[in-house]
């Protein structure tokens, strides 16, 4: 367990430099660890109505974390954890530029933005660390930048029975490090090209409404060995080996699933009832968590051998749900 | 005040939370690459390089080594680039009218059905050995000699030690016992508060006609360590018992190709016995 402490100041100005246009500039420093690390993030937001329901905005922000989010690339579990930095663990940072429109009609809004942010100091896991006692956590990690860009739109209806929203985002996330993937960028766990949420909700009567969410977001990259070898140095005896060719060079299928709920409010004894009905995963979608090679013992008893299979673990299928809330 | 309390009932119907599915459906990933064994020595470049190819996950149960005997394979150091040809006694690519020489830089660069792969070492000089120091202490009935030798490392070296007993019969030849303890190889991080790593060694033995201790020392590009270390348990060998657990190994091969490509040097230090 790790323990530390921090402390941050922050100023911070809101201008309305004329009717339309508006500036939001401030600053925050933070210092952890008995001043060990020392960082001043600067922000700058500005917005600009250029006609009575078009509005053009940027912003610009530098932001430090002192808490690590490690994650081990190099197998196919999803193996993450926290770390705080210090012991040769640098605070990670990030500089972030976005600019959107937004257009505001009477109970509808779109809004557009597109986003660029680059990240450094970012740690991972090195090939093949060894989780030893004795040996700290952070030897085993490697550091490296990054980079996140792509574009988000937004559209909402916000009056009428009929409400909801959709957002989708088209996103790259990328990563760097000298000491993985030969040095080669690649794409993290979590980079999700397509990102897509539905939501609708109808307000049927006074008693009853009904709801619906989709998501579907594209499938996360993972590692998988692409090839099997053998290998003998001349000092000793040779071996196989699997060979992986890229870090995170598969992409799970995309994850995708509806939710939908039907609400009913009634009275009963003179207490009010609101009865909920949800199916999580409608269409019971095996949507893959993560995928593996297993080896499993084949073959009859006197010759067996292992063969490789390709596992898919898959997490929450259709799982409907009841509720009954009673207010008095 | 309306007071307003609620109270939840949730009901699950009995559906698994989580489930292993097997997706033997699909098909494994598979794709060639080029595998590449390749170490240099100080001298004429003898019996180097090996080339090899990947194979499909499920041939695990084989005995596969996947020797390619028809690559381009060259050599390029400075403003020179050399082909290395087939030895088809040893299904080794050599070329032993190019001199390797301690110091320099060469790079491998392997062609073979349409893949290119490459790597680049630096050949180490000899290693920089110290003293020998041997003891000998007589048990009841057997001899126990112990030795420590020092080695001053250099950056981006790591380095692999071995002992000879040599015994000269009364027919005036060498006799020798090799002694190798398969250690880890050591780097400068490991050397000792003077700077120096510290190889030692226990030897007990019934025979005291032994006349002279041999300390072997062999220093290797820096590539052969981070292989080494990254690799897991260096004892395992035979039919792969892999799991999803296993992961990447620091190869220095780039391109469309895999394994390793080291220059190394020897010396060594004869003490005679106490």
């Amino acid at each position: 367990m790790q323990r530390s402490w921090d402390a941050s100041a922050f100023l911070q100005d809101e201008w309305r430099v004329t009717g339309a246009f508006s500036l939001n500039a401030g600053a925050r420093i933070n210092s952890m660890q008995d001043g060990s690390f020392t960082d001043l993030e600067p922000r700058l937001a500005l917005s600009c109505r250029i006609l009575d329901n078009v509005t053009l905005s940027a912003a610009y922000a530098v932001a430090h974390q002192y808490l690590h989010l490690v994650v081990r690339n190099d197998i196919s579990f999803p193996t993450d954890i926290w770390v705080q930095s210090g012991d040769g663990i640098l605070p990670s940072s990030t500089e972030q530029v976005s600019a959107g429109i937004q257009l505001d009609f009477r109970g509808e809004l779109l809004r557009v933005e597109a986003y660029h942010k680059s990240l450094k100091n970012l740690y991972e896991y090195r090939d093949m660390a060894e989780i030893t006692a004795g040996v700290p956590t952070s030897a085993n990690f490697t550091s490296g930048t990054g980079e996140a860009y792509g574009g988000e739109l937004f559209v909402e209806k916000k009056l009428g029975p009929l409400t909801g929203w959709v957002g989708y985002t088209l996103a790259w996330t990328t990563r760097t490090f000298p000491e993985l993937n030969n040095g080669q960028t690649f794409f993290p766990h979590y980079d999700k090209r397509h990102d897509v949420t539905l939501v609708v909700l109808y307000r049927v009567d006074e008693a009853w409404d009904l709801g619906a969410t989709w998501t579907y977001a594209s499938g996360e990259t993972y590692t998988l060995p692409a090839g099997l070898f053998f290998y003998g140095l001349p000092q000793e005896r040779g071996r196989y080996y699997l060979d992986y060719p890229d870090r995170n060079g598969y992409r799970l299928p995309p994850f995708h699933k509806l939710d939908v709920s039907a609400n009913h409010s009634f009275t009963w004894f003179g207490l009010s009832f609101r009865l909920s009905m949800d199916i999580y995963n409608v269409y019971n979608r095996q949507n893959p968590f993560a995928r593996y090679i297993k080896y499993e013992e084949v073959g009859p008893a006197f010759a067996k051998y292992s063969y490789p299979y390709l596992k898919q673990l898959t997490l929450f299928p259709i799982l409907p749900s009841f509720g009954l809330r009673c207010t008095f | 005040m309306r007071l307003s309390r609620t109270i939840p009932f949730l009901l699950f119907l009995g559906l698994p939370l989580g489930c292993e599915e097997n997706t033997d459906s699909l098909d494994l990933p598979y794709r060639e690459r080029l595998v590449i064994e390749g170490i240099i020595v100080p001298g004429p470049l003898r019996g180097a390089v090996r080339v090899a190819r990947t194979f499909p996950l499920t041939a695990n149960n084989q005995v596969i080594e996947g020797t390619v005997l028809d690559a381009l394979v060259f050599l390029r150091y400075g403003d020179t680039t050399r082909q290395l040809h087939l030895n088809r006694e040893r299904s080794l690519y050599d070329n032993d009218s190019i001199i390797v020489t301690a110091g320099n830089t060469y790079t491998l660069l392997v062609d073979w059905n349409g893949k290119h792969a490459q790597a680049t070492t630096r050949v180490p000089s000899p290693p920089l050995m110290d003293t020998v120091y041997v003891a000998r202490r007589n048990m009841n009935d057997s001899v126990l000699y112990t030795a420590e030798a020092l080695l001053n490392p250099r950056a981006d070296e790591a380095y692999d030690a071995s002992w000879i007993f040599h015994t000269l019969t009364s027919g005036g030849r060498d006799s020798a016992i090799y002694l190798d303890f398969s250690q880890a190889p050591l780097v400068a991080e490991d050397a000792a508060a003077d700077g120096r790593i510290h190889f030692l060694f226990a030897f007990r033995t019934t025979s005291v006609v032994h006349d002279t201790l041999q300390f072997n020392c062999t220093s290797f590009d820096r590539a052969y360590y981070d292989f080494y270390i990254s690799r897991g348990d260096p004892e395992f060998s035979g039919v792969p018992t892999y799991s999803y657990f296993e992961g990447p190994v620091r190869w220095n091969v780039q391109g469309e190709g895999v394994g390793l490509f080291y220059g190394a040097s020897n010396s060594h230090l004869k003490v005679p016995l106490p």
